[in-house]
């Protein structure tokens, strides 16, 4: 486990070398760049001090060294687009893209779970195949095509949900659960997809093994062997998957953020790109990756607590 | 195994060609088993429409997508326009017939590009091991800790907003995991038997690496290979829907969502269309490897 922990180092570093080039990449000066941003000054002196901080005139890994040595303190630099500091800005939108990470992953994990594990237990039969249809439409249709479907469905026809906005649930948590279903559902339907064949598969893996056999030739009833023995084995490989959804999660919310103009870390990205706001595209890009790894490397050592014979290479 | 189960150390000696042919006869007895799934040759149908429609395009389109005709816009279906007409005019059919074609493309060139340098990448990282292996699976980790649409998005915003850099984009996004894929089957192969003997004859690293364990990496390749294409048209699909993939005029199915979402409330038909055919576009593929996988590796079949 330590092993792993360490091989996260030379990662980040790698990550952090890609995150700074962006903006170095990207043709022309980058203090030019910068400045051609909504709300740059167009003033020569500001230029010229502009690259004074960025260091432009030294070589790139003094560059480099500047910014990363910055970046470990908190100081990504200001946005151009609003001049409040780029780390405060993204933070500032952390919860609420977490907000919709984690109720898309609950809401996925509430149908997907017991849809895989009734399909695996009815296997060929109308639940099984109801079961895998939806699956296959969840990792089929386009989560952001999705979203809008449920707009045209929920807000524009029905009237029953918001399409857009966002509400506190510290404020009012009733309240701010209308505004979540929608970009939750929205957002997990991928992952429910994934999931529920997931979960049939390991769970029909699970039913075929003889410690089943032996379990229903002792007179246990049907219910007990599932319940008790083979969910919890089943259950493994899908913690697995869950943690790697993560990642296709943190992707989605980008696009669903904006069909449902949700105030999180995908919108501030999208906008900021848009407006060519590139400290904090390189900033949140950076973050987001990081947050990805670490939740990664979470999931690795939830896996080995769940299963003690896995040896970690 | 797969279908390269029994190729044994005299083979080993032959060249390329009499493996191929093996491959083809053994790929025959499966395709019976294949007819049987109902599923897979809907997929293969659904994919066959799309290729064929996509290939058609500038014939089966009626009109010029990029036409604009503001005199006409937002025209429901009728013979004229038989899915209407947009917000400027241009004949939706036309658009999305053009759609496909832009689709496709980037789903068949990314998942190339991924596999062209993915490829020797996780073959050389699986059978040299070591340090190699380390340093090389470390820079793949790098690229991977990046959700696959920011990855793709940040390459797009340094290169610009075009079809070719979309293309180059979600590539780069399939190198890493191509290479993950490669490498697991290496793993497994150069244990075997056949590599020992090859290695005795005294064949040279890379050409074992080339000519013998690849072939039998083949069959995870194929299957990946289609379910990326899958995931690679929403990707891209995506990208164009936030205004950054394949610029505007140039007709996408994302960018077309985009802009249908401003007339959501009177013409819903503008945004449901689109999606459907990016939906039946990646639902064939989904399918088509579902089957791929049940073909070449039977262990792993829906039971």
């Amino acid at each position: 486990m330590m092993k792993r922990i360490i091989y996260i180092i030379p990662v980040i570093f790698l990550l952090t070398v890609f995150v700074f080039a962006m903006l170095h990449l990207l043709p022309g000066n980058p203090a030019d760049i910068l400045l051609a941003g909504e709300g740059g000054a167009e003033d020569p002196v500001v230029r010229a001090a502009l690259m004074k901080e960025l260091g432009l005139d030294q070589p790139l890994p003094v560059q480099y060294g500047i910014w990363l040595w910055r970046a470990l303190h908190g100081n990504f630099g200001k946005s151009v687009y609003s001049q409040e500091e780029v780390f405060i800005l993204i933070l500032s939108r952390f919860p609420a893209t977490l907000m919709l990470a984690f109720s898309a992953m609950i809401v996925s994990i509430l149908v997907a779970l017991p849809a895989g594990i009734i399909s695996a237990v009815k296997r060929q039969k109308p639940a099984d195949y109801a079961a895998m249809t939806f699956a296959l439409l969840g990792i089929s249709l386009p989560e952001f095509w999705f979203g809008i479907i449920l707009i045209l469905a929920f807000s524009l026809w029905l009237r029953w949900l918001p399409s857009m906005g966002f509400l506190s649930p510290f404020e009012d948590f009733l309240g701010s659960l209308r505004f979540l279903i929608l970009p939750s559902v929205a957002l997990g339907l991928r992952m429910a997809g994934v999931v529920t064949r997931m979960t049939r598969s390991s769970m029909l893996d699970e039913l075929g093994q003889d410690y089943v056999r032996t379990a229903r030739a002792k007179g246990l009833p049907e219910r007990t062997v599932i319940i008790l023995h083979t969910l919890k084995n089943a259950l493994i490989p899908t913690v697995t998957i869950v943690g790697l959804q993560f990642g296709t999660i943190l992707g989605g919310s980008v696009v669903i953020e904006m069909v449902f103009s949700w105030p999180g870390v995908g919108q501030l990205l999208i906008e900021s790109i848009l407006t060519r706001d590139y400290l904090v595209v390189q900033a949140a890009v950076l973050l987001i990756a990081c947050f990805f790894l670490f939740v990664n490397l979470l999931v690795d050592f939830i896996y080995t607590i769940l299963n003690p014979r896995v040896a970690l290479e | 195994m797969r279908i390269l189960n029994h190729i044994s150390v005299a083979d080993a000696a032959l060249p390329v060609r009499l493996t191929l042919s093996k491959l083809l006869a053994r790929f025959r007895d499966r395709f019976a088993e294949f007819r049987k799934s109902r599923l897979a040759f809907l997929g293969i149908l659904l994919v066959i429409c799309v290729v064929v429609i996509a290939l058609l395009a500038p014939l089966i389109q009626m009109h010029d997508p990029l036409q604009q005709n503001v005199g006409n816009r937002l025209q429901r279906p009728s013979f004229e326009h038989i899915f209407g007409t947009d917000h400027f005019g241009r004949d939706v059919w036309a658009r999305i017939v053009h759609g496909a074609r832009v689709a496709l493309s980037v789903g068949i060139i990314a998942v190339s590009i991924g596999i062209f340098f993915g490829l020797p990448i996780g073959a050389v990282a699986g059978y040299y091991r070591g340090k190699v292996d380390e340093v090389i699976m470390r820079v793949m980790d790098a690229f991977l800790a990046f959700p696959p649409i920011l990855l793709a998005l940040a390459v797009v915003v340094i290169l610009g907003s075009s079809l070719f850099n979309t293309m180059i984009a979600i590539g780069i996004v399939y190198i890493p995991r191509f290479a993950r894929v490669i490498r697991g089957s290496v793993l497994v192969e150069r244990e075997k038997e056949y590599v020992e003997a090859a290695k005795m004859i005294g064949e040279w690293n890379l050409s074992i690496l080339f000519r013998q364990i690849l072939p039998n990496c083949l069959s995870p390749l194929i299957v990946q290979a289609t379910v990326f294409i899958a995931y690679a048209i929403l990707t891209e699909a995506a990208l164009s829907f936030l205004g950054l993939g394949i610029a505007p005029p140039n007709p996408s199915w994302g960018s077309m969502l985009n802009e249908a979402r401003l007339f959501m409330e009177s013409d819903p038909l503008l945004a449901i269309i689109p999606g459907l055919s990016i939906s039946f576009t990646v639902l064939g593929f989904n399918l088509f490897g579902d089957g791929l996988r049940d073909i070449l590796d039977p262990r792993l079949a829906e039971r």
